[in-house]
C-alpha cells in the first residue's frame, strides 16, 4: 500500500487555518483533539515541528501499536483484561498516538462489544478487528468497509455470519440484521442529507434513505458466508477461525436479482460479486461523506459542527484532491486542519466543542502527569479498587464493549431541551459515572504522594507531580501551567483567582508545596471545565 | 373519550374482590370504580419499567393455549413458528388456562397463579397513533416512523407517540405531575440514560449497579483526615462549578449543571440509603446477574423512599440481548430464564418488605419480533405482547389477542413471504398501556391527554389492569 503524497491533502490545505508559529495553547489544543492528551513534552515537540500537516504525516508514518500480540501472549482467549490492558498501554504511552485515536474513534462507528456472550471468548480476534480498524484509517472508507464486513467478530455480532438464503418450506427469511444496520449506522444513516449534513426535506419532513425492501434486499446479498475452515452447521464457535475473513458457500447464497439503493445485482451472481457489488453500492451513496465526516468530527472536534465544517470535509471524503474517493487519511486530515478545528473556540465560542469521553479524562491525566506502573504490578496498569479491564465500571465505557451497537451515545443525543444542539457524551456523564470518574481521578491523583504503598496499593500506578511541586511556590505560575496542560488555556478567571487564593493560603513549606501541588491539579481536573474539549 | 370501556372484562381475582368490597364498593361500580378509589390513594407507590432492549421475542412468552378463534389457536401458532413454537403440553398454564407461559418462565407462573400478587397480560402491544388496519399500512396512512429500527421504536415505546419528533418521556410525564417538586428526583434509571425519563426540566438519577453511591471526594467532609485544605479545596470546586455555568459556551454550562446535580444526587441517595442492611431486601443469591443487580437498587430505594421523601418513584430497568436474529433456540430459554429468576426474586424482596400492594413493575421493549422465522432466528416485528405484575394488579388478559396465522392475518402488514411478513399491526397502543400505569400513579384525565395526545384517538383510555 503506498503511502500517501502530499498532493493527497493539498486539497486539505487550501483550507485556511490560519497562520503564524504554532502556540503553546494552539498546540495544547489541537493535542487534546488528535492524542490521548497533551504533555509538556508533546507541546514543545509540536511547537518545534512547526506545522500540524507534518505533525500529523510524521504521526501516521510511525508504526502501529498493536493490541493482538500482547492479547494473543497474555489470554487464554477468553480472559478479558489483556486487551484492555494493552489498550491502556497503548493509549497512554504509545507513539503513534493519531492513529490510536483514530482507531477508537472507528470502533465507535463500527461497533462491536464482547458484552455479546460468543465474542467474550474470542478475545485474540476482537484485538484483531480493533487493530484492523487502526490499520484502516489510513485506507479508504471502502476498504474498511470491506475488512469490517468480512470479519467473523462482525459477523457474529450482527449475524451475518451463516446467513442463509430464503427457505420458504422451513419458513426461513434471511437475516436482515447486519443489512439494516450497515445502512442506519455505519455508512448512510435513516435521512437523506445535503452535502452539509442537514437533512434534505420535502413538504418539510425528513426523506427515508431507505425502507424495509432495501433492507431485505441486502439481506439476501448477505447470504452465503461462514468461518474459514467450518461446516456450515455447528454449535460450538470456539474451535474455528474467527479472524480470518469470512469465506463464501455458494449452497447459501441468494443469487436472484436484487435492487440497492442505486443499482440492481443481476441474477445468477456469486456472493462475492453481490457483496462487492453491494459494498460499491452503499458507498456510492451521496449521504456517506457527510455522515462519515459529521462522524469523525464528533470523536475529535466537537459535537455541532458548522454546516460548512461538514460539507468541506465531506468534499475531501468525496475527492481527495486525486480523484480517490473515501481516503481516510486525507479526510482525517482535513477534519483537524479545517479552520474551525483550529479557531472554533474563537469564532463561534457559543457553541463550538464536546464534551470528553470519560476514556480521555484519564488518559490525559495519566500522559500529562507520567504515569508509570507500580512496581508489583507486572507493567500493567491499576488504580485502587480496580485493574484498567474494570474501569468501565467506574467510566461508563470500555473500548469494544459498549453496551449495544448504538456505542456508549447516540450522535444525536440532545444537550438540552431547546436549542437544538447535540452533546453525544453527555449520555455517558450520568450521575454516578461523573462521581465514580472524580474519584476515581482524585484516587490517582493523591496516590503519588502515598510513600508507604502496600497491599493492593504496591500495584497501583502512579503519577508524577514532582515538577509541579517544584512549580508550586509560585501558584500563579502553577495555575497557569495546569491550564495549558490539562485546560488548554481555557480556565475562567474566577476560578484561576479562587484557586490561587486558596494555594497561597498554604504554606510556602515542602510538606505545604505538595499540598498545593495535589490541590491544584484534582481542582483543575475536577471541575466541570475538564469534562470540555474546546 | 371517557369511562371505561370493559367489554372484555379482566378476571377477577379474589384479592380484588376483597378489596373492592372493603372500600365499600359495590360489584357493579367496580369497572370504573375500584380504578378511581386507587388513585385517591394517598399511600406511596412505585413504578418500574423493565425494558427489555432489542425487540424480545414476546409471542413466545405467553402463548394461547385454549383460545378458538381462527388464527389464535394454538395450531395455527404452531404451524407458523414451526420450530419455534412451545408445544401446548410445555406451556405453564396461567389463571383460566386461557394462555400457558413459556416453560422458562415457571417463577413468573408461580407469581400469576398466586393470590397475592396480579399478573396480567396485554397483547400485541406497539406504537400507535390511532387504530389502523391493513389497508392504512399499505397506503402509508398513519403509519409510525421509522418502523423495525431499534432506537427509533425505544423511543417511539418510550414517548408513547408515533413521531420522533418529541424528547418528553411518559416516565417523566408522570413524574412531573406528582413529584414536581421534590427535593432529589424521585425518577431513578439504574441503566443509564432513556428516553422515558426524560423532558424538558426535569432531571432523573442515574445509578449504576455496580459502583456503591459515593459522594464525589472533595465534597466529601468525611475526607478531611485525607484532604487537610478541605475547605479551601471545595470552595475552589464551587467557583469553578459557578463559572461553568456562567460561561457563554453551551458545554461549559452543561459540564457545570452535570457536575453540580452529581453532587447533590450522590450526597442525598448517601445520606439516605447508607450501607444498610441487606438482609431485609435480600436477592442475594442472584448475585451476579445483571437485571438481578438493576432491581436489587431498585428494592432498596423502594425500601428508603420514606426516608427519602418520596411518595411516588419512577424507576428503569433494562435488560439487554433481546435481538435474537440468530440461535433464538438456545438463548431465548437463557433469556427467559434470567428475566424470571430476577424478576421473582424481586417480587419476593418486596414482598418481604410488605410492599407489593405499592409496586407495580410492567415490561416494554423495541418491538415484539416476527411470527415467521429467518432460519435460526426472529426479525425485526411491531406489535407484540407485554405482562404486568404487583399487588395491585388486576389479573388476566387484557387487549386484543391477534391472529398469530402467516395466511389471511388481518392484523400482519404483510402476506405470507412477501414483504413483511410476520410482522403484526398492535391491537392496543403504548398510549393506552402507559395511561392505564400512570393513572395509578395519580394522573387525572386532563394530565393523561397532556402525556398522551394519542389516547384520545382510542375508545379505552385505561385497559383496566390495575
Amino acid at each position: 500500500m503506498t503511502p500517501i503524497s502530499p498532493p493527497a491533502y493539498e486539497h486539505a490545505t487550501r483550507i485556511r487555518c490560519g497562520g503564524g508559529p504554532i502556540t503553546e495553547v494552539d498546540a495544547a489544543r489541537f493535542l487534546t483533539q488528535a492524542t490521548f492528551g497533551a504533555t509538556v513534552d508533546t507541546i514543545a515537540e509540536l511547537q518545534e515541528l512547526g506545522t500540524y500537516e507534518a505533525w500529523i504525516d510524521a504521526q501516521l508514518a510511525l508504526p502501529q501499536s498493536l493490541t493482538r500480540p500482547y492479547t494473543v501472549e497474555n489470554s487464554n482467549g477468553s480472559n478479558r483484561g489483556p486487551r484492555h490492558q494493552i489498550f491502556w498501554r497503548n493509549a497512554v504511552s504509545g507513539p503513534d498516538q493519531l492513529r490510536q485515536r483514530l482507531a477508537m474513534a472507528w470502533s465507535e462507528l463500527f461497533v462491536v462489544s464482547d458484552i455479546d456472550y460468543e465474542l467474550r471468548l474470542a478475545q485474540y480476534a476482537i484485538s484483531g478487528y480493533y487493530d484492523m480498524l487502526g490499520e484502516h484509517a489510513t485506507r479508504t472508507f471502502r476498504e474498511m468497509l470491506e475488512a469490517v464486513t468480512l470479519s467473523p467478530v462482525m459477523g457474529i455480532y450482527l449475524s451475518m455470519l451463516r446467513n442463509e438464503r430464503a427457505d420458504p418450506e422451513r419458513n426461513v427469511r434471511p437475516d436482515e440484521n447486519f443489512a439494516r444496520e450497515v445502512l442506519q449506522l455505519f455508512t448512510i444513516g435513516l435521512d437523506e442529507l445535503r452535502p452539509n449534513g442537514t437533512p434534505r426535506k420535502r413538504k418539510g419532513k425528513p426523506i427515508a434513505t431507505f425502507d424495509q425492501h432495501t433492507v431485505e434486499q441486502f439481506a439476501r446479498v448477505f447470504t452465503g458466508w461462514n468461518l474459514d475452515g467450518a461446516a456450515w452447521v455447528s454449535n460450538d464457535l470456539t474451535k474455528f477461525d474467527k479472524e480470518s475473513p469470512m469465506v463464501a458457500v455458494a449452497e447459501f447464497h441468494d443469487t436472484g436479482l436484487k435492487e440497492l439503493l442505486g443499482a440492481s445485482t443481476p441474477h445468477g451472481a456469486s456472493a462475492e460479486q453481490d457483496l462487492n457489488a453491494a459494498l460499491d453500492d452503499i458507498v456510492a451513496h451521496s449521504n456517506v461523506g457527510p455522515f462519515i465526516a459529521r462522524h469523525l468530527i464528533q470523536r475529535l472536534v466537537t459535537s455541532n459542527p458548522s454546516p460548512r465544517y461538514v460539507r468541506r470535509v465531506g468534499e475531501v471524503f468525496d475527492d481527495d484532491g486525486s480523484g480517490r474517493r473515501g481516503d481516510l487519511a486525507a479526510v482525517t486530515r482535513a477534519v483537524l486542519l479545517d479552520r474551525e478545528a483550529r479557531s472554533g473556540h474563537l469564532t463561534k465560542p457559543r457553541t463550538f466543542g464536546k464534551i470528553k469521553e470519560p476514556i480521555m479524562r484519564l488518559t490525559q491525566l495519566w500522559r500529562a502527569f507520567d504515569v508509570q506502573p507500580g512496581p508489583a504490578s507486572d507493567g500493567v496498569l491499576k488504580t485502587p479498587p480496580k485493574v484498567v479491564d474494570q474501569l468501565d465500571d467506574l467510566l461508563g465505557q470500555a473500548v469494544l464493549r459498549s453496551p449495544s451497537v448504538f456505542n456508549f451515545f447516540l450522535p444525536d443525543h440532545s444537550l438540552d431541551s431547546d436549542s437544538g444542539l447535540v452533546a453525544p457524551e453527555l449520555a455517558i456523564h450520568t450521575d454516578i459515572n461523573v462521581a465514580s470518574t472524580n474519584n476515581l481521578l482524585f484516587d490517582s491523583i493523591h496516590e503519588s504522594n502515598n510513600t508507604t504503598p502496600a497491599g493492593q496499593y504496591a500495584t497501583a500506578s502512579r503519577i508524577s507531580i514532582d515538577r509541579e511541586v517544584a512549580l508550586a511556590a509560585d501558584p500563579a505560575d502553577l495555575v497557569d501551567h495546569l491550564d495549558l496542560l490539562l485546560l488548554s488555556g481555557s480556565m475562567p478567571e474566577a476560578m484561576r483567582l479562587a484557586l490561587v487564593e486558596h494555594l497561597s493560603s498554604l504554606p510556602d513549606t515542602p510538606d505545604g508545596r505538595i499540598q498545593r501541588a495535589l490541590d491544584a491539579v484534582y481542582c483543575t481536573i475536577a471541575s466541570p471545565l475538564h469534562l470540555v474539549q474546546k | 373519550m371517557n369511562g371505561h370501556d370493559m367489554s372484555t372484562p379482566p378476571t377477577m381475582s379474589r384479592r380484588t374482590f376483597l378489596q373492592a368490597a372493603a372500600a365499600g364498593l359495590t360489584i357493579a361500580s367496580l369497572p370504573g370504580g375500584f380504578s378511581d378509589a386507587a388513585a385517591v390513594s394517598t399511600g406511596p407507590r412505585s413504578l418500574v419499567c423493565i425494558f427489555l432492549a432489542g425487540g424480545a421475542d414476546t409471542f413466545n412468552m405467553y402463548v394461547p393455549l385454549r383460545h378458538t378463534e381462527p388464527g389464535q389457536r394454538h395450531d395455527t401458532y404452531s404451524a407458523t413458528r414451526g420450530h419455534f413454537a412451545v408445544p401446548r403440553r410445555s406451556l405453564l398454564p396461567v389463571g383460566d388456562g386461557s394462555f400457558g407461559l413459556h416453560p422458562a418462565l415457571p417463577g413468573l407462573a408461580k407469581i400469576a397463579s398466586s393470590t397475592r400478587t396480579g399478573f396480567a397480560t396485554v397483547s400485541n402491544l406497539g406504537p400507535l397513533a390511532v387504530p389502523i388496519d391493513k389497508a392504512d399500512y399499505r397506503a402509508g396512512r398513519d403509519v409510525p416512523q421509522s418502523l423495525f429500527a431499534h432506537d427509533a421504536q425505544q423511543k417511539l415505546w418510550q414517548t408513547a407517540r408515533s413521531t420522533l419528533t418529541s424528547d418528553h418521556g411518559w416516565g417523566a410525564s408522570i413524574q412531573q405531575a406528582v413529584a414536581a417538586n421534590a427535593d432529589v428526583s424521585p425518577s431513578f434509571s439504574v441503566n443509564g440514560t432513556n428516553a422515558w425519563q426524560s423532558a424538558a426540566g426535569s432531571t432523573y438519577a442515574s445509578l449504576s449497579p455496580n459502583a456503591p453511591v459515593a459522594r464525589l471526594r472533595g465534597y466529601d467532609a468525611s475526607l478531611r483526615g485525607w484532604i487537610p485544605s478541605f475547605e479551601g479545596v471545595e470552595s475552589v470546586m464551587r467557583t469553578s462549578i459557578r463559572a461553568a455555568e456562567a460561561s457563554r459556551n453551551v458545554l461549559d454550562q452543561a459540564a457545570g449543571r452535570v457536575l453540580q446535580q452529581s453532587i447533590d444526587t450522590t450526597t442525598a441517595l448517601e445520606a439516605a440509603t447508607g450501607s444498610g442492611a441487606d438482609d431485609e431486601i435480600g436477592m442475594g443469591d442472584l448475585a451476579n446477574d445483571p437485571l438481578a443487580l438493576q432491581l436489587r437498587v431498585v428494592a432498596r430505594l423502594v425500601k428508603n423512599r420514606q426516608a427519602l421523601g418520596m411518595n411516588r418513584q419512577i424507576f428503569f430497568v433494562r435488560m439487554g440481548g433481546w435481538d435474537t436474529h440468530r440461535n433464538q433456540v438456545a438463548l431465548f430459554p437463557q433469556l427467559l430464564g434470567q428475566l424470571d429468576r430476577s424478576l421473582a426474586s424481586f417480587q419476593t424482596s418486596l414482598d418481604g418488605m410488605g410492599v407489593a400492594n405499592s409496586v407495580t413493575t410492567f415490561t416494554a421493549t423495541d418491538f415484539g419480533r416476527t411470527l415467521t422465522i429467518n432460519g435460526d432466528g426472529t426479525d425485526h416485528g411491531w406489535g407484540g405482547h407485554a405482562f404486568i405484575l404487583g399487588g395491585a394488579v388486576r389479573s388476566g388478559e387484557y387487549g386484543v389477542t391477534p391472529s398469530y396465522a402467516t395466511v389471511n392475518n388481518p392484523d400482519d402488514v404483510g402476506d405470507r413471504f412477501d414483504d413483511f411478513a410476520g410482522r403484526l399491526i398492535p391491537t392496543t397502543s403504548v398510549a393506552q398501556y402507559g395511561a392505564t400505569l400512570a393513572r395509578w400513579m395519580g394522573l387525572d384525565d386532563h394530565q393523561l391527554d397532556d402525556a398522551f395526545p394519542d389516547l384520545a384517538n382510542f375508545d379505552r383510555r385505561d385497559l383496566g389492569f390495575l
